[in-house]
């Protein structure tokens, strides 16, 4: 091949003598290139489903815009339904396949999937997963679970967990959790349900649940796990927020991009993800953990190790711990 | 609309694309190390902390990217925000590198376009190889490579068809453009160097 105007001036001769008196150009290690690309990685992850929940507010805010300004006008639209998006992928720990409503073959699921209603999710043993929900809510997907996603309102569990967790900064969320035996509905918390083949559970961490069994209804308050078996005999146990048997949504927590943020900011993403509540000694180092800046990443780092290893970057140390709480002082 | 491909990235960035965010992070880590890397004055730590700060900026901004310049001179303006607040925290001037003069900053920046000048007699008494670096760096990535491992580090065109992952003919090719590339940034950097240090 030759060069398409090797007649001009700076001829591949000439551009050869120019460049060899260069040096070679300085190359990050590759170390380096890993390190800084996964924490970049985090941090765009983090926008993605940032900007992709930001855009599901917008569009719901338009939709009811636009029907204020319909009935207003006295216009009835008789328009095809659109179908929206009731949430995406928002994390993958490992395999995940969706199957949406119209298919017959199960695909892979990468991040940013949007599912059309009624698609059914699962993960295999080993994988975890989260979805973004319309309506703001979160939900993270146990491993070797199936679900059956019907609307941003309404999920099917047939097998494994599900862990919900409301946005607090909205009003008026709620998701029903249906299984074969019953359905658990939220108003704006955090928790689980487990089904199994001769019982479900129901366990709380934050708010209360409404439980409505084929013949009965009860509540599960913020700190109860509830155990219902077939027959409908009921356990109800005292569970701590901090409970081993939470662990498990740590697979696939929102990665929280400690690169500028504050150690306050870290301690209430941390204290919300473990269920541990966070003291200060006193309240001017709580004012001081407002001020400190952090840097660097938490990649490879499990939610409850994270804290001593960002701690240690500051001037913070962990003066006590115990399984619900821990106390901080400088 | 000007930088279109690159808008058309930061939309797939956004959207939540994984290879494009691979091939975001590929095309342009190295060049943007580099470019913090001269202006701290080869300081590596810093200049990792920095490019690491710059990046995760641009992913958290990155809806915002409209194209009004290519997305490396978003980058590398948003890099020099951070090294401008580095030096300011240490209550120490910014150095002024060559490359950022008034006069050689927006021809790096204009790369992209096309130019015509004889470029002979104008790199007398410059700092040839950091400039050239430059002109390296603000080329598309397997340009500035391909020149690179061609002609100042001598590798062979079958070596470098290996290294870009394509066949001989296409190494060839991408090497006539890479040229051609060079050649044009050599164009309109020629009259402005003549100008300036003669």
């Amino acid at each position: 091949m030759t060069d398409p105007d090797n007649s001009s001036d700076l001829s591949e001769a000439r551009i050869a003598e120019i460049l060899q008196k260069v040096s070679p150009r300085n190359k990050p290690s590759a170390e380096m290139t890993a390190g800084i690309k996964a924490n970049v990685k985090d941090a765009w992850q983090q926008e993605v489903s940032r900007h992709a929940a930001t855009q599901r507010r917008n569009r719901w805010v338009a939709v009811a815009a636009s029907v204020c300004i319909a009935v207003g006008a006295g216009f009835l639209l008789n328009t095809e339904p659109t179908q929206t998006s009731p949430g995406l992928l928002a994390q993958v720990v490992g395999t995940i396949e969706y199957r949406a409503d119209d298919q017959s073959q199960w695909a892979p699921a990468n991040l940013a999937t949007k599912f059309t209603p009624n698609t059914e999710i699962r993960s295999y043993s080993g994988s975890f997963a989260a979805l973004s929900l319309a309506n703001g809510m979160t939900l993270r997907l146990d491993e070797s679970s199936l679900v059956r996603l019907d609307s941003d309102a309404q999920v099917y569990l047939t097998q494994g967990g599900i862990y919900a967790e409301s946005d607090k900064t909205l009003i008026d969320q709620s998701l029903t959790i249906n299984t074969e035996f019953g359905s658990a509905r939220d108003i704006g918390t955090e928790f689980e349900v487990r089904v199994n083949p001769d019982h479900w559970r129901v366990q709380v961490r934050e708010g209360l649940v409404n439980i409505n069994d084929q013949q009965f209804i009860a509540t599960a308050k913020a700190g109860e796990r509830l155990v219902i078996a077939k027959d409908q005999t009921i356990e109800r146990e005292p569970l701590s927020p901090s409970d081993s048997s939470w662990q498990w949504t740590h697979q696939v927590h929102q990665p929280f991009a400690i690169e500028g943020a504050s150690l306050s900011a870290y301690l209430a993403w941390w204290s919300d993800e473990t269920g541990r509540r966070i003291i200060f000694k006193n309240d001017e180092d709580q004012l001081a953990a407002g001020r400190t800046i952090l840097h660097g990443s938490m990649k490879d780092l499990s939610v409850a190790d994270s804290l001593l290893v960002v701690l240690s970057t500051t001037d913070f140390e962990l003066v006590d711990s115990a399984s619900d709480q821990v106390i901080l002082a400088r | 609309m000007a930088h279109e491909a690159d808008r058309a990235l930061a939309r797939a960035l956004i959207s939540g694309n994984e290879k494009e965010f691979d091939r975001f992070f590929t095309e342009y880590f190295e060049r943007l190390f580099r470019f913090a890397y001269k202006r701290l004055d080869g300081d590596e730590q810093t200049a990792q902390d920095i490019v690491q700060t710059t990046l995760i900026n641009a992913m958290r901004g990155i809806a915002g990217y409209r194209g009004e310049a290519s997305m490396f001179t978003w980058l590398c303006q948003i890099c020099r925000n951070e090294i401008n607040a580095h030096f300011r925290k240490l209550s120490r001037s910014v150095p002024v590198v060559p490359e950022d003069s008034d006069f050689i900053r927006p021809i790096l920046e204009a790369l992209e376009a096309d130019a015509e000048t004889d470029p002979e007699n104008a790199m007398h008494g410059l700092q040839l190889s950091r400039l050239m670096q430059d002109v390296l760096d603000h080329l598309p990535q397997n340009y500035g490579n391909a020149l690179e491992w061609k002609y100042i580090e001598g590798f062979s065109v079958t070596e470098i068809a290996q290294r870009l992952g394509v066949t001989e003919l296409a190494a060839q090719s991408t090497l006539a453009r890479a040229r051609t590339a060079f050649r044009h940034a050599m164009e309109k950097l020629a009259p402005q160097l003549a100008g300036q240090y003669t």
